[in-house]
């Protein structure tokens, strides 16, 4: 037959049995034994087909390719035809029966039995081997030469006898197999087919892996094998790598880790304190360099604190601020009068306590609105009022200096501690209110002889005199020549006025500000300012006019009336019309109140009442009062001796007055 | 910033302090790297641990000084609290007290406006 060969022992040996017959499934020892031989199988497969057919249990796993399993399922028609065919030419299947195959089996098993005891240990490789040399022999057999074997242990002409040959085999192999695996045997003793499934693709799995890992450690080799060998690392290497990694590629060094030898640690040891040691002394340096900046600063704010404490009182008003030249933080004062009510908002108030920069004094930085702080403008921030008192020089049309107002003592001063600084900075401001307020006034009193000469100038021009108030810059010219002035005779009058301005102004100030702490719904609040509330030079002047005023008065009254008659007496009485508001309740605002009340009969309209009683004709009353301090205003009333009123009337004009007090003399008093 | 805030950071900058002292005197051993840690046995792990440690003592010291700065700063805020709250009261008292003195007052300002007045020519 075509497709048999001889044994070949190095092929291995040739599956001469179906393993479906043997009831264990097809493992990897008798797949592996089949790999080789498939085309002898094939054929001699034939033998064992009467025995198998129905109950073949399926190999799940097609590990090999069994042919037997093949034959079984083959259809009579091809079967038995095959069958025939390898039974030798001129057999007939109606020859075959079941007497000659008992007598080809117990035959077969005859030859068996004499096989075992001639050697009964045989080993799984003999009795292999054994089987190879009966395949041979089939083989030959089969091949159509009727010789007969050697021993004649089986009958190469009658084909029966063949068939039962693999059988016996079989269970042979069967047997030696057992005892060389005893672990899939006992393993079906007590597992399941499926737990033994599961096992086994494990193992497989792991087989798998061990392939793969294996695979790619030869490829790793090879790759690096073919840096230096190319053509045996390209051997082993895989086309797919080739196609990826050029050959060559990969390369490898061997790095030796060097253990630091005794003196070589000793070197690093020195070299890692020496780097210790300067990184110490970095850091020793770095802070004596800063403990010489931090303790000077230590020292300034110290200084600075120490001084604030020294120079600042609890009635000081301070805050917290931010420096704009430097940016650092530090604290602001208020010098202003705000907080005292004053109205005045041409100049903020508002002083930086800063450090300067050698930090051993403090500075006082008064802050403008531009926002930048030039320091205390000569120029335009040392100013104060200046009265003047020029006295008219009799048969000339000239004034004479006669009075002047002395120099501040603040001014004169060279005390320039922060308290003194503090000081002058508010004298100064109030000195710039009280000349803005002045000729804010002036502007209403310019019938009465008040005129704005320039911008730092308010004039009062009075009958025989003329008073200048003047803000003037302060300047060393200035202050020297205030000191060598000779006193004058109208230096006290001056002094006087100015202190009285000042303190006009300061009661302005409270007045405000008991309208801030008692507000009155019925005023609007937009109002700033003093409004009609402002009477300072207002003040002055309208007792200095009311003064002119009543010596008028008692002149014409003296003409007309007392001096045409005797025993007449004029009593005068200046008194002004007490207020009568109730003290507050807060200690605060009474005390306030106290300090304006101080004040009210300066502020008060000027008011002279003329009684002069004449006997047995009755009374005549002047009273002499102003409307807005410095216009004069004459209610005159007539009672006779019945005590009836005769005339009440009121004049603003003195003739008119002088006329109808002749009137009344000639009337009613002759 | 209330007092209980201004007391909390003092304490964690003193805490922050003598804790970076504590470290920089313990980096200051000459010994390697101080005693927990191990001994490198390669030269690169030596030259990785001197230059942590140069590295660290420079940190530490800035830490130190940074805390100090943060005490000063401490210090000034409370010092601007007192200033603008608890200003020591001053004895100087209103000189209108008294009804004495008030009426005093009263008395010289009329007097000072009469002979304002009176000296008038």
């Amino acid at each position: 037959m075509d497709g048999f060969s001889e044994y070949d022992p190095e092929k291995g040996i040739p599956l001469a049995i179906d393993p479906n017959l043997i009831n264990i499934p097809a493992t990897s020892p008798l797949a592996a034994a089949d790999g080789n031989g498939h085309e002898e199988t094939n054929n001699l497969d034939s033998t064992a087909t009467p025995v198998d057919d129905a109950d073949l249990t399926k190999s799940q796993t097609s590990l090999i390719q069994n042919p037997y399993e093949y034959f079984g399922q083959m259809s009579l028609e091809q079967f038995i035809p095959l069958m025939l065919q390898q039974r030798g030419a001129g057999t007939k299947f109606a020859d075959i029966n079941e007497d000659t195959l008992l007598e080809e089996i117990s035959q077969e098993n005859k030859a068996k039995t004499d096989d075992q005891a001639q050697d009964p240990n045989v080993s799984s490789d003999a009795i292999l081997e054994s089987s190879g040399e009966n395949l041979t022999a089939i083989d030959q057999d089969i091949a159509g030469t009727s010789i007969k074997d050697v021993d004649g242990d089986i009958q190469m002409d009658d084909s029966l006898t063949e068939s039962h040959k693999p059988v016996q085999v079989d269970e042979s192999n069967v047997n030696e197999t057992d005892s060389e695996l005893q672990l899939p045997a006992k393993v079906e003793e007590s597992i399941t087919p499926e737990e033994f499934v599961l096992i086994k693709k494990k193992v497989l799995e792991h087989v798998n892996m061990a392939v793969n890992e294996s695979s790619l450690s030869l490829e790793f080799v090879s790759l690096l094998l073919s840096s230096t060998r190319t053509s045996a690392g390209i051997s082993s290497m895989s086309p797919y790598l080739k196609k990826i990694a050029p050959p060559s590629s990969l390369n490898a060094d061997k790095v030796s880790l060097d253990m630091l030898e005794e003196h070589e640690k000793l070197t690093y040891d020195i070299i890692h304190k020496g780097w210790n040691l300067r990184s110490l002394e970095e850091c020793r340096k770095l802070l004596k360099q800063h403990y010489l900046m931090l303790s000077k600063s230590v020292e300034t704010e110290c200084i600075y604190w120490k001084q604030i404490l020294d120079n600042i009182t609890n009635k000081d008003v301070l805050f917290k601020t931010k420096d704009r030249n430097t940016g650092r933080r530090t604290l602001g004062i208020k010098y202003g009068f705000d907080d005292s009510g004053s109205c005045y908002s041409a100049e903020k108030g508002v002083a930086l306590l800063r450090a300067a920069s050698e930090g051993s004094q403090l500075e006082l930085v008064p802050v403008l609105d531009s926002g930048i702080d030039i320091g205390i403008n000569k120029s335009s921030s040392e100013q104060f009022v200046r009265i003047r008192i020029f006295t008219k020089i009799e048969q000339e049309d000239d004034f004479l200096l006669s009075g002047q107002s002395s120099l501040n003592e603040l001014l004169v001063s060279s005390n320039s501690d922060i308290k003194s600084q503090i000081a002058k900075l508010r004298f100064f401001i109030f000195e710039k209110e009280l000349m803005y307020q002045l000729k804010k006034e002036a502007a209403q009193l310019l019938p009465y002889g008040v005129s704005v000469e320039s911008e730092n100038k308010v004039v009062l021009e009075l009958s025989n005199e003329k008073i200048e108030f003047e803000l003037i810059n302060l300047d060393e010219e200035v202050i020297s020549s205030h000191q060598q002035e000779a006193p004058k005779v109208n230096d006290k009058r001056a002094n006087l006025m100015l202190v009285m301005l000042n303190m006009l102004l300061v009661v302005m100030y409270k007045k405000q500000l008991w309208k801030r702490l008692n507000p009155n719904p019925h005023t609007s609040k937009s109002a700033v300012g003093y409004g009609k509330d402002l009477v300072i030079l207002r003040a002055i002047l309208g007792k200095i006019r009311h003064k002119k005023y009543t010596q008028v008065i008692e002149k014409i009254i003296n003409n007309t009336i007392i001096e045409k008659k005797e025993d007449l007496i004029m009593t005068t009485n200046a008194d002004t019309v007490p207020t009568d508001s109730e003290p507050s309740k807060n200690k605060e605002l009474a005390t306030l109140q106290r300090e304006i009340a101080l004040f009210d009969k300066i502020l008060c309209m000027p008011r002279t009442d003329f009684t002069t009683i004449i006997p047995d004709k009755g009374k005549l009353e002047v009273s002499l009062r102003s409307t807005n301090h410095c216009n004069a205003v004459i209610h005159m009333k007539y009672t006779d001796a019945e005590q009836v009123v005769k005339f009440d009337t009121r004049f603003s004009e003195f003739t008119e007055f002088e006329e109808f007090l002749n009137f009344v003399y000639n009337e009613f008093l002759i | 910033m209330s007092n209980q805030v201004l007391l909390d950071k003092l304490d964690r900058t003193t805490e922050l302090l003598s804790n970076t002292l504590i470290q920089l005197a313990k980096l200051s051993d000459l010994e390697f790297g101080g005693k927990d840690t191990e001994q490198p046995r390669s030269s690169s792990g030596l030259a990785t641990v001197s230059s942590s440690g140069v590295q660290m003592s420079n940190n530490y010291t800035m830490q130190l000084i940074k805390g100090v700065q943060d005490l000063l700063v401490i210090t000034r805020n409370i010092r601007e609290k007192w200033v603008l709250s608890q200003l020591p009261e001053n004895k100087e008292s209103s000189a209108f007290e008294s009804e004495e003195s008030l009426e005093n007052c009263r008395k010289l300002v009329q007097e000072s406006m009469k002979t304002l007045l009176n000296d008038m020519p």
